[in-house]
């Protein structure tokens, strides 16, 4: 492994409070699975932040961010053409299973699945949102055979309801789930998952320090004891997790 | 003798650089980046007699210049850190500090008995963890509670003991004088102060641990006079430990008294800081014809 930096090409929003970067690291970007992340530098901060790497071309990769603290916001601010240190890509992406894939990703928890989607090329891919003002994939390119659809809370956009609901409705035999998202949505689609037994992956968040595994600031709970998000994922078993 | 070269009084180190406990694990991760035998020495992740949990999350978050984190010595216990860290990291070619911690006095007499015959450069007492219930800092904070266990873990370990001490007292130099006085060889001076963050959209507070423990730049002024303080206050040598980031952090604390230094959160923001560090320092002193030796502690005169 080794300390990389690359130069921030192109930054552009996507709503509100969404927006997306794209960094120039061809030593990283052809071999970059779905669900591995890269942890950031962020000028003037303490820690560096880990960021899923939402999509990747030959020579680039696309991180979609969303403004949730200083960090973030400075990182909004940063310049095309500055050059940012980063490790990765690090941890374990998703490993595809046989059969169709049913991408559901909550919020900004669609990052996790772009790519995915991408390499999988067909498949299906919703993002979950409160409203439509919320949800940005339709600013994502992606090949015609990933299906995009989408889930509003309010009924503002694609089907009326969660992406609990959402999956409960069309979910089918032989499919197979990746997921990225809040953790009630991931408890309630393990359940579902359990219930109807089809196998799945969550790709989990957390707050890091070192992103390597040496600090062990970002363990998560699993049926075997305490894993680290870094190292031991971000992406998990869907029955491995412990939700509580 | 190379100008770099750390005393430490019980070993020399080729340099003074360490990371500070808990910040490295045992090292394994930050191999892939550098290798360790470019260190003056590593420090472990802290081992209690049982595998520990650790805290629930989030166990770490940022504050301005500071990290904030209530990790709760997550570890494995001594039979995990003894069969396959230690062997490990004894093959890489580096002094390792062994961090020992507990819940009871007991607890870090067990650790301490069963190292006591590995081939390490010493131990390293936490008596200053912040975030656990039990033990951790309830006993660094009173000199006689100090001075008890230090004797106590004295007895049946025979390497160097160093003892790693809290900002979290009125008086550091007390606790400092019940190690020494208990049979310390060094002091670790600072672990982190502890500290909160609350989130106002969740309105609740950002750790799972409610406090944690705060470092980084924020606290280099505070750990800084601590060791001016502790070396004066002592004739052991002195570890510096707080928010250090860059070389000159590292000449002020060796000039404040320090005989060597423990990077800790500043490796989050740059893993490759503490080779850095080492070889930034090679060329100030060079620069400044002068050595560790002839800094340390130079300040006071």
């Amino acid at each position: 492994m080794r300390e990389r930096k690359a130069v921030l090409l192109a930054h552009e929003t996507l709503t509100e409070d969404t927006f997306r970067i794209v960094l120039h690291a061809p030593e990283i970007a052809a071999g970059v699975e779905g669900g591995q992340f890269v942890h950031l530098q962020v000028p003037g901060f303490s820690l560096r932040r880990p960021f899923t790497v939402a999509d990747a071309d030959a020579e680039t990769i696309t991180l979609i961010i969303r403004r949730q603290g200083r960090g973030t916001a400075a990182l909004e601010q940063v310049k095309p053409g500055s050059r940012l240190a980063f490790l990765g890509p690090l941890g374990n992406g998703f490993r595809p299973l046989p059969g169709q894939g049913l991408l559901l990703g909550g919020g900004i928890g669609t990052a996790a699945l772009i790519l995915l989607a991408r390499r999988l090329g067909s498949c299906t891919l919703v993002m979950g949102g409160r409203s439509s003002g919320e949800l940005w994939l339709d600013q994502v390119h992606l090949p015609p055979s990933v299906v995009i659809q989408y889930a509003s809370d309010d009924g503002s956009q694609g089907f009326a309801g969660n992406l609990v609901q959402y999956a409960r409705k069309n979910l089918k035999p032989g499919m197979w789930v990746a997921a990225c998202g809040p953790r009630r949505m991931l408890a309630g689609l393990q359940e579902l998952l359990r219930q109807r037994k089809i196998p799945g992956q969550f790709a989990l968040e957390e707050r890091m320090a070192c992103g390597l595994g040496a600090c062990r600031g970002c363990t998560c709970d699993t049926v075997k004891g305490n894993a680290l998000v870094c190292k031991d994922g971000p992406v998990f078993a869907a029955e491995e997790v412990v939700f509580s | 003798m190379s100008r770099i070269v750390a005393d430490l009084g019980f070993a020399c180190l080729k340099n003074p650089i360490m990371p500070a406990s808990g910040c490295f694990g045992w090292g394994r991760e930050y191999s892939q980046l550098f290798a360790l035998n470019i260190l003056g020495a590593v420090v472990t992740k802290a081992v209690t007699p049982e595998p520990r949990p650790g805290n629930p999350g989030p166990r770490v978050t940022e504050t301005p210049g500071g990290v904030l984190n209530a990790i709760g010595l997550e570890n494995r216990g001594l039979t995990a850190a003894l069969t396959e860290e230690l062997p490990w990291l004894q093959s890489q070619g580096v002094p390792i500090l062994v961090n020992v911690a507990g819940r009871t006095e007991e607890d870090y007499v067990q650790v301490a008995e069963a190292l006591g015959d590995q081939n390490l450069l010493g131990l390293e007492l936490n008596l200053s963890c912040p975030n656990v219930r039990e033990g951790g800092i309830s006993f660094g904070t009173d000199a006689k509670t100090v001075y008890k266990l230090v004797s106590r873990v004295r007895q049946v370990c025979p390497l160097p003991l160093v003892v790693k001490l809290t900002p979290n007292v009125t008086d550091i130099t007390e606790p400092a004088r019940g190690a020494e006085a208990g049979g310390a060889d060094a002091l670790t001076v600072i672990n982190t102060l502890r500290g909160m963050a609350i989130n106002v959209r969740t309105r609740r507070p950002v750790l799972g641990n409610v406090t944690g423990g705060l470092s980084g730049p924020a606290i280099k002024p505070v750990a800084l006079s601590m060791v001016w303080q502790v070396a004066t206050a002592v004739s052991i040598p002195v570890i510096g430990c707080g928010g250090i980031a860059q070389v000159e952090d590292v000449v002020e604390f060796l000039l404040a008294g320090a005989a060597a230094v423990q990077v800790g959160s500043a490796a989050f923001a740059d893993p490759l800081l503490l080779p850095r560090l080492v070889s930034d320092l090679e060329s100030w002193l060079e620069r400044e014809k002068c050595s560790v030796e002839e800094l340390v502690g130079a300040a006071h005169s």
